[in-house]
């Protein structure tokens, strides 16, 4: 069964926030800075992962399962430190430490590493779109000068939240499909499209604010 | 088999596009709520803005009128007084007086002068009363209770109670002037028979109560007079809070409250 060319085409949509990052690396503040680390960690993932299944043809799976427990991890960092501005420095070394501990009891006895993490897919989805919901309840209770419209968090918080809230149901049922390649392509084309929406959202929060 | 794993995929698709849909409208309504607290936030500010101008305004507008009364009391006694007797003095040099007109000018002199004299008092006292300046506030609102008590019918019931220990400067006067403005306001506009007037230092806090008995105002459609603004000009600057209510024929009330900050004046 053939991938679908849109799948190509979703992933190969990281490059234009990456390439944003990498023009304006300069001149980003440290949240910016600490997205477009996040934004690198997605393109060089996503590039090894389609040279390991469409070139070497190998599971890229156990890269899936790393990617996903890495991801988790700079999106905390990114919210903790540099949207909710707090200081405590174990607090990165805790949940750090918990992703390997899920990574690892997921990988070897839950979810097979050669196999689709579904459910680690869908328990990242809900904790990162529970970062976001606090975000946006902060926002709620607060007026600041800044316009959310020139907000970087604000852009990202709103791609962070469509993405995974809608992700966690279609990646927590889609091991339903594993010996179906059809449908587990459907599932895959829709996952495409927000992925398109998650990387726009994040391209305009690295261009939202005016740069000195 | 194929079909129904087609509907389920379906449906896990339909249900997750409804997420993001939902997704979407909570974004939506965090962006509308935020505009509507930052447009309340600017209004808030704008109103605060204009109520500072309205203020400065107040403040500036009583300061022009305490200059024009000034210039009126110079000119009208003061300056009458002197071109009188610079007449007379003229009048005097041209004349060759004998013993006894100088004996008469003389004495009229003396008068003119005596009268100047009150004048220049009458002014300074308007300006800073001499015994707030060397007494303080207590004696100060003791002797303007008195001075109205002599010049109105009105029974003025006041009781002013601390202990003797002076307020700062900066303090004393604006007290003195809200209190002088609370009486002129009963007197001129209120038909007021009794005034009370009740003054206290507790807990670091200087507390005025006045009320009088006229016939008060309706607050809501009233206009604020230049003296109700400076109140509230003179209690701001003093970091204290003034509070106040009337109804049409029940009369006046007014409650300032103004903290009390260390006294550099005192010895």
């Amino acid at each position: 069964m053939p991938t679908p060319p849109l799948v190509y085409f979703s992933a190969a949509s990281i490059l234009v926030p990456a390439l944003l990052a990498l023009w304006q690396w300069s001149k980003l503040n440290e949240l910016e800075k600490s997205l477009a680390r996040l934004i690198f960690v997605i393109t060089v993932i996503q590039g090894v992962a389609l040279l390991l299944a469409e070139v070497l043809k190998l599971n890229n799976m156990p890269l899936y399962h790393f990617y996903l427990v890495l991801e988790f991890n700079l999106l905390f960092n990114l919210f903790y430190y540099h949207i909710f501005r707090f200081k405590e420095q174990r607090a990165w070394v805790l949940v750090l430490a918990l992703s390997v501990i899920v990574f690892v009891v997921n990988g070897i006895w839950v979810e097979h590493l050669t196999r689709f993490p579904s459910y680690l897919r869908a328990l990242g989805c809900l904790l990162s779109s529970v970062l976001a919901i606090v975000f946006f309840v902060n926002k709620l209770s607060r007026v600041e000068a800044v316009p959310l419209k020139s907000d970087p968090a604000f852009w990202m918080s709103c791609g962070i939240f469509i993405y995974y809230t809608t992700n966690m149901l279609l990646f927590f049922y889609i091991r339903m499909f594993d010996d179906q390649p059809e449908l587990f392509n459907y599932i895959w084309v829709v996952h495409s499209y927000l992925n398109i929406l998650l990387y726009t959202f994040y391209a305009i929060a690295l261009v939202c604010r005016k740069k000195p | 088999m194929q079909e129904e794993a087609l509907k389920m995929a379906d449906v896990i698709v339909m249900s997750s596009l409804i997420i993001a849909g939902l997704s979407g409208l909570i974004i939506l309504f965090v962006v509308v709520h935020r505009q509507k607290i930052l447009r309340k936030e600017i209004e808030l500010k704008q109103n605060e803005a204009l109520h500072q101008k309205d203020l400065l305004n107040a403040a500036i507008a009583a300061q022009e009128m305490e200059q024009a009364r000034i210039a009126k009391d110079l000119h009208d006694d003061l300056g009458a007084l002197l071109s009188s007797l610079k007449l007379r003095v003229t009048h005097f040099e041209r004349q060759e007086p004998s013993k006894e007109a100088v004996g008469v000018y003389s004495s009229e002199m003396k008068q003119m002068l005596g009268d100047g004299i009150q004048s220049v008092r009458r002014i300074v006292n308007d300006l800073l009363p001499p015994v707030l300046k060397d007494f303080g506030l207590k004696e100060g609102i003791e002797e303007l209770v008195t001075n109205f008590r002599k010049a109105t019918e009105i029974q003025i019931n006041a009781s002013v109670s601390w202990d003797d220990k002076r307020l700062p400067m900066e303090m004393e006067l604006p007290i003195y002037r809200i209190t002088q403005e609370l009486f002129n306001n009963s007197i001129k506009h209120s038909k007021a028979r009794n005034i009370w007037l009740h003054i206290l230092v507790d807990e670091g806090k200087l507390i005025l109560e006045y009320r009088d008995d006229g016939k008060g105002f309706d607050p809501d459609t009233q206009k604020r007079n230049l003296g109700f603004r400076n109140f509230e000009s003179r209690t701001q600057a003093l970091e204290g809070t003034f509070e106040f209510s009337s109804e049409s024929g029940k009369g006046f009330r007014a409650f300032f409250e103004f903290p009390i900050k260390a006294n550099d004046n005192e010895q």
